[in-house]
């Protein structure tokens, strides 16, 4: 279905920062089944500085984080930042290849989930949907 | 006493090197400098055996004296074992010796230390990507506990009776690694709060945050791993985790983290953030539901009864904002003082009316309101105070006691209160963009076009909203 076509109230956008396109396909293949049914995902890929920006006075907006190995700290960085500027989005770290010392690292940030394939977000449907069902009930 | 084997190759290697090398003894005093020392300094440096080099002793005029006391290792290196100097030997008899990066390493302990030293060019001091990479993410990590460390004083700070209790239970919670509930409506920093204490109770500890409303147990199982398997690899292990929302945390996820608690009881602390006081978590779970309820229909059911056991330990409360009336100036200005440190704006003050306004409102998302409203206020003031003007409009037009009666709520019709809330939500969102209607709307999660529409339905039909 185009976007265009689409209420805008009940598109929801999701924020892929990564280097390749592994990430961007999982989420377009994956999206349209751990959506509810009621919303319509808007997939957007960017760079850690246009993300951040993107995130500044964003409604329930789901961040998915491409986090390497050599290059934690910026990505630490990046999560701290948008914690502070979204503290009401969802962030996702994509964390293949991370030791679990590293794993541990990220851990401390405000982040809700980590995964290593894009499979695994089959598995985040149930948050996704109390994610979406909570950010409505802070309308009442 | 073993012996080692003859110094004569060494000697001749390190004569046959041009690199500048010396040793001093026991007694501070220099016993052997290489040919490369002879070259650089411009000396024979026979006439610099057994002279003083010792970092801050007396020195005589002696120029060779001089010389020597140059080649001295920095003070410490006893201690430290090893140490860095860059050296510029004073000039001798018209020479001038090129200033040099010298590695000093003691050898041996106590009074029978001797020094080596060696001149050159080190590339040693340029730490390799990965350690640079370690000092960043502490960096950052140390960043973000500073953050939570403000606010956390932020929020505490103040002189009424909450205000002194919640600073006095911090303090106890700091001196003790003890599993804490923090019970405080949204906006009032438990989070924060609860981040300061873990850094001063268990420094160095990992903390893992988990956004508990949103768990499952799977999910928690994956996002608790990280620290379960330090916990399981060494006895001595220990981790902490935050936990946001747990009394909104579905039940079965509550189980899994008081199994987890059990299992590593003392070195698996939790602290959680609770929404409502603990008085109103009210029964635990009835255990003897064990049907999986479908995630869209999930209630809050309370805590498991484990779980309410190991946050009581230790609970810590704050109140509403509108409940600390008397700390709300300071706690502005403090709020005000730290964002003009940072450079956000140059007003140093509210005004009186301004204090009174921000004393009158209500506050209904309590800390993070009034920090959001003193940012809106310190970026709108171009003086060095900050007036009612200046102030968000939710905050300048609230009006206490103009709320219609309980009898005139019962002629308003459903869709009139309806109305005028829309029209409240989409005032405060205009006010959030600066007047930018697109942002507002992007704001709301409506279309613009629909945002139009609705403001002229609000204009035709002239509803009077709340607050003005």
């Amino acid at each position: 279905m185009s976007v265009s076509l689409v209420d805008p109230g009940v598109i929801r956008p999701w924020i892929v920062c990564e280097t390749g396109t592994r990430w961007i396909t999982g989420l377009r293949r994956f999206a349209p089944e751990i959506m509810p049914s009621e919303l319509v995902p808007q997939i957007h890929v960017a760079p850690r500085s246009k993300t951040l920006s993107m995130l500044t006075h964003a409604g329930p907006t789901i961040v998915l984080w491409e986090v390497q190995p050599d290059g934690l700290a910026v990505s630490c960085e990046c999560l701290a930042q948008a914690a502070m500027l979204a503290p009401g989005a969802l962030q996702i770290v994509a964390a293949a290849g991370l030791t679990m010392r590293e794993r541990l690292v990220i851990a401390g940030f405000r982040i809700s989930a980590t995964i290593e394939h894009p499979e695994d977000l089959v598995s985040l449907k149930p948050m996704i949907h109390r994610y979406f069902a909570r950010s409505a009930q802070h309308l009442d | 006493m073993a012996s080692g084997t003859k110094i004569r190759p060494l000697a001749r290697l390190l004569d046959a090197s041009d690199a500048p090398l010396w040793a001093i003894g026991p007694s501070g005093r220099l016993v052997y400098l290489s040919a490369g020392c002879a070259e650089w300094l411009g000396i024979d440096v026979d006439s610099l055996l057994d002279r003083r080099s010792v970092a801050g002793a007396p020195v005589s005029t002696d120029p060779l004296d001089c010389v020597a006391a140059a080649l001295s290792p920095p003070q410490g290196l006893s201690t430290r074992g090893s140490a860095s100097l860059r050296i510029s030997p004073p000039a001798f008899e018209d020479h001038r010796a090129i200033p040099l990066e010298v590695r000093f390493l003691r050898v041996g302990e106590g009074d029978s230390a001797i020094v080596l030293a060696v001149a050159g060019s080190f590339d040693d001091r340029t730490p390799d990507a990965e350690l640079k990479d370690a000092i960043a993410i502490r960096q950052r990590l140390d960043a973000w506990r500073k953050r939570h460390a403000a606010i956390a004083s932020t929020v505490t700070a103040g002189n009424s009776a909450v205000a002194k209790r919640l600073r006095r239970r911090m303090r106890v919670a700091a001196a003790t690694r003890s599993d804490i509930g923090f019970f405080g409506a949204p906006g009032t920093g438990g989070e924060s709060i609860l981040n300061r204490i873990h850094e001063l109770s268990a420094p160095g500890e990992n903390l893992i945050n988990v956004d508990g409303p949103l768990m499952d147990s799977e999910l928690l199982d994956a996002t608790l791993m990280p620290a379960v398997h330090q916990l399981a690899e060494s006895r001595e292990a220990r981790a902490s985790t935050l936990v946001r929302g747990l009394d909104e945390m579905p039940y079965e996820a509550q189980q899994r983290l008081a199994s987890l608690l059990d299992t590593f009881s003392g070195r698996l602390r939790l602290l959680a953030v609770c929404g409502r006081q603990i008085a109103e978590l009210g029964e635990p779970i009835d255990e003897s539901i064990n049907e999986s309820i479908p995630f869209e229909e999930e209630e809050h059911r309370g805590l498991c009864t484990e779980l309410i056991e190991v946050i009581s330990a230790l609970t810590i409360s704050n109140r509403e904002l509108a409940e600390r009336v008397d700390d709300i100036p300071l706690l502005a200005t403090s709020m005000l003082d730290a964002r003009r440190a940072s450079g956000e704006g140059v007003a140093e003050r509210f005004s009186r009316a301004a204090l009174d306004a921000l004393v009158i409102y209500p506050w209904p998302r309590n800390h993070d309101e009034l920090d959001d409203a003193v940012r809106h206020a310190l970026r709108t003031a171009a003086g060095n105070a900050i007036a009612v003007e200046h102030l968000p409009l939710a905050i300048r037009s609230y009006r206490p006691g103009e709320q219609p009666s309980r009898g005139i709520h019962a002629n308003l019709s459903l869709d009139d209160a309806v109305q005028r809330y829309e029209h409240r939500l989409i005032l405060e969102a205009l006010e959030s963009a600066d007047g930018n209607r697109a942002e507002a709307a992007r704001q709301l999660g409506i279309s613009r076009a629909r945002l139009l529409r609705r403001i002229d339905e609000h204009n035709r039909t002239d509803l009077p909203s709340d607050g003005e």
